[in-house]
């Protein structure tokens, strides 16, 4: 319907619960929510079964290895139960995470994971990947999500809008109303008025350069929710994927050699030849977990010991030719035969039987984000909040295989909530003004003729991220990051200007709503980062390089009070185990 | 990829034939060769350097995802897989209705006869 309220506002759209974000999380809240008979509607930026960052993965799908003996008749370990799955994910989460969403976590994942595969979802083999002490991964090919959740979402007639790109969540009341947003495809402002919103949409990898996850990946949904008032948590453990391509262009966090590292016996050399991975964990060695073998090789590139791109290199040189030739045949079906999506690695990598590769870190996941709890429910009713981008089941470090899991534990649970929540809750009609203020700044970067553009900006954010508050970290570049973000947020995001004026699918717009995105999000990401004085999990301080379990057993929780960023300590969840109250060197998780 | 001949790369992009196929013209863009790069990445380099107006879609980067696709000199191809090493003419899919560009709207089937390369 046309809108009478607003003189900039093109279109109103109302519905019961609108979800934002179509993917792995999002899918499963609507189908949920679906079945209980509510009104639902899915918006993404992209297209539906094809964006975010579910489908890139290739990865393992953790249920308790139990119930994949039980449940799916695979080779697992029946001494295994959820409450030591739970276990394993407090020792690799390092013990802030909440420790009632963990127990949650690990005792629904393998119900939850059945009904993908009672609709049809295709698993391969089992695998043991490191962190966990039974094999709990399912190994699953990212794409068959879409195919599966798609069919399914369709099957139930949910209503979809896709290039619809939020920008803020409108409140009313106290109560959460409904976003404003552009639709990239037509250039309409639209306001979607609904009585619940469920925020789906990622994580914020997109801040930095170098990334394994898809482009859209801006930090949108946990943007939003800080400035509409949300609590956010533990934003300072931005997780890295280590061995990742780093060079060419066409493959930069292009993950294949982790694969290989993952599935072959390797060796991670800085430039003197030397195995560095016996500083920091001399037993696992490479088989260690991800944040320490990311954290080693940082501090290798950071200590002027890395590769001519800035990373380190891997090696397989030690292996004999006809064994690596083999590993092509015998890799999971989607990174045999040298593939990596749609790459043959071949074409980009030197021959690993003659060379090593080039890696580096790259941003992979967001183990932090909007606080929840055991509902879904934020600190704003009707905000609701699942998948990545919520905290915290991780605490400091995700276990390998869990970000699958937590779309199919965490988006069901959010349909269902707020499915009750809006059956009885009707939002409050926003006030005219708020909406019309929203609709301003976001129309703002195409008014103006003026202003820095939208592609400085956004390298100028990764810049920020990459040289200040990279993997390896210090308070004396996180100060400087955040002096730079203050006029970046002041006086560079009001003042963007497009460089064309077309509403129709204008990147350069895309680029200039989600940039204040990522402004926010690298705001508090530099600001947790300096006010936590040691290191734990993703979070390594070069000037704090112990664990203290003393002091540290504790959330960085921030939130905008008028404006301003406020972070704020909170005791971390103890409900079901508690760690020696000790300090001790960074890596030593049990 | 080998450096050969010349220094850069000419791509013919197909444009604004959401508004009418009449409508609709090729631009032209020399983009410097550089090794180890796809199509996706002289995309970006266009809109970067050349001319912000341009539309198209990205996401994984990988080839997964799936929705770069492009036709390339008149075959389907994603742009973030297809290499970047001859001069080529970019035009969107057929079969959708279009968006902008290269950008087309993949959930309103378009009511005409189908692109010989989308299977029928």
């Amino acid at each position: 319907m046309a809108n009478p309220s607003s003189s900039l506002v093109d279109r109103v759209v109302e519905t019961d619960l609108l979800i934002i974000g179509s993917e792995g999380a999002g899918a499963r809240a609507a189908i949920e929510a679906a079945d209980r008979g509510i009104t639902v509607l899915v918006v993404t930026k992209g297209y539906a079964g094809k964006s975010g960052a579910t489908l890139t993965a290739g990865a393992d799908i953790d249920v308790d290895s139990r119930s994949l003996v039980e449940l799916f008749d695979l080779p697992g370990d029946v001494r295994d139960t959820p409450e030591t799955f739970m276990e394993d994910m407090l020792v690799e989460g390092e013990y802030i995470n909440d420790q009632r969403l963990v127990a949650i976590h690990a005792e629904e994942a393998s119900a939850r994971v059945k009904d993908l595969v009672d609709w049809g979802l295709k698993v391969d083999e089992m695998h043991h990947a490191p962190g966990h002490r039974y094999p709990r991964g399912l190994w699953v090919e990212g794409t068959e999500f879409p195919r599966v959740l798609v069919a399914q979402m369709k099957k139930r007639k949910i209503d979809f809008l896709e290039h619809f790109m939020m920008t803020d969540v409108v409140v009313s009341d106290g109560q959460a109303a409904g976003v404003v947003g552009v639709c990239l495809a037509t250039g309409e402002v639209l306001f979607i008025r609904a009585n619940a919103v469920i925020l789906c949409t990622g994580g914020a990898m997109r801040v930095y350069s170098l990334i394994t996850a898809p482009d859209e990946i801006t930090g949108d949904g946990m943007a939003a929710a800080y400035r509409a008032g949300a609590e956010l948590q533990d934003m300072e453990f931005a997780m890295f994927l280590p061995y990742c391509m780093i060079h060419p262009a066409a493959v930069t966090g292009n993950y294949f050699p982790y694969m290989m590292s993952y599935m072959l016996d390797s060796h991670a050399l800085n430039r003197q030849g030397q195995r560095y991975m016996a500083k920091w964990d001399p037993e696992r060695m490479e088989e260690s977990t991800r944040d320490i073998n990311c954290i080693a090789a940082a501090a290798e590139v950071t200590e002027g010991r890395g590769s001519p791109h800035g990373g380190t290199y891997l090696s397989f040189k030690h292996l004999p030719d006809n064994l690596i030739d083999f590993s092509s045949k015998w890799f999971p079906p989607c990174n045999a035969d040298w593939k990596e999506g749609g790459f043959d690695m071949r074409d980009y990598m030197p021959d690993p039987t003659k060379e090593a590769i080039e890696t580096g870190p790259c941003a992979h996941f967001w183990n932090g984000g909007i606080r929840i709890n055991e509902r879904c429910e934020t600190n704003i009713p009707g905000l609701y909040a699942a998948g990545e981008g919520t905290a915290s089941i991780h605490g400091a470090n995700r276990i390998s295989g869990n970000a699958l899991t937590m779309t199919q534990v965490w988006g069901p649970r959010a349909g269902r909530f707020a499915s009750e929540y809006v059956s009885k809750n009707k939002a409050p009609e926003p006030g005219k003004d708020e909406i019309e203020r929203l609709a301003e700044k976001m129309l703002g970067p195409l008014e103006r003729s003026d202003g820095p553009t939208p592609v400085e900006l956004r390298k100028e954010i990764q810049h920020q991220a990459d040289g200040n508050v990279w993997v390896v970290r210090k308070g004396e570049l996180l100060e400087n990051a955040l002096e730079r973000i203050g006029p970046m947020r002041g006086e560079d995001i009001p003042n963007q200007a497009t460089r064309t004026k077309e509403r129709v699918y204008n990147r350069d717009w895309m680029m200039a709503l989600e940039n204040e995105n990522m402004v926010d999000i690298l705001e508090m990401l530099a600001r947790a980062s300096l006010m936590r004085t040691e290191s734990r999990g993703s979070l390594y301080r070069y000037d704090f390089p112990q664990k203290d379990n003393v002091d540290w057993l504790k959330n960085i929780r921030l939130r905008n009070v008028d404006g301003e960023m406020t972070a704020t300590l909170f005791d971390a969840d103890l409900a079901h185990r508690t760690p020696e109250k000790e300090i001790v060197a960074y890596g030593r998780k049990r | 990829m080998e450096k050969t001949g010349k220094d850069s790369i000419r791509l013919r992009i197909k444009r604004d034939g959401s508004l009418s196929e009449e409508a609709a013209r090729f631009d032209e863009y020399e983009v410097p060769r550089q090794e180890g790069w796809t199509i996706m990445n002289a995309l970006n380099y266009i809109h970067e350097h050349l001319d912000p107006s341009i539309a198209y879609y990205s996401s994984c980067r990988i080839g997964k995802c799936d929705a770069c696709d492009v036709l390339i000199d008149g075959a389907v191809e994603l742009t973030c897989i297809a290499k970047f090493e001859r001069d080529v003419t970019i035009e969107p899919v057929e079969g959708s209705v279009l968006i902008r560009d290269l950008v087309v709207d993949t959930s309103r089937p378009k009511r005409r006869k189908m692109g010989k390369l989308l299977g029928s």
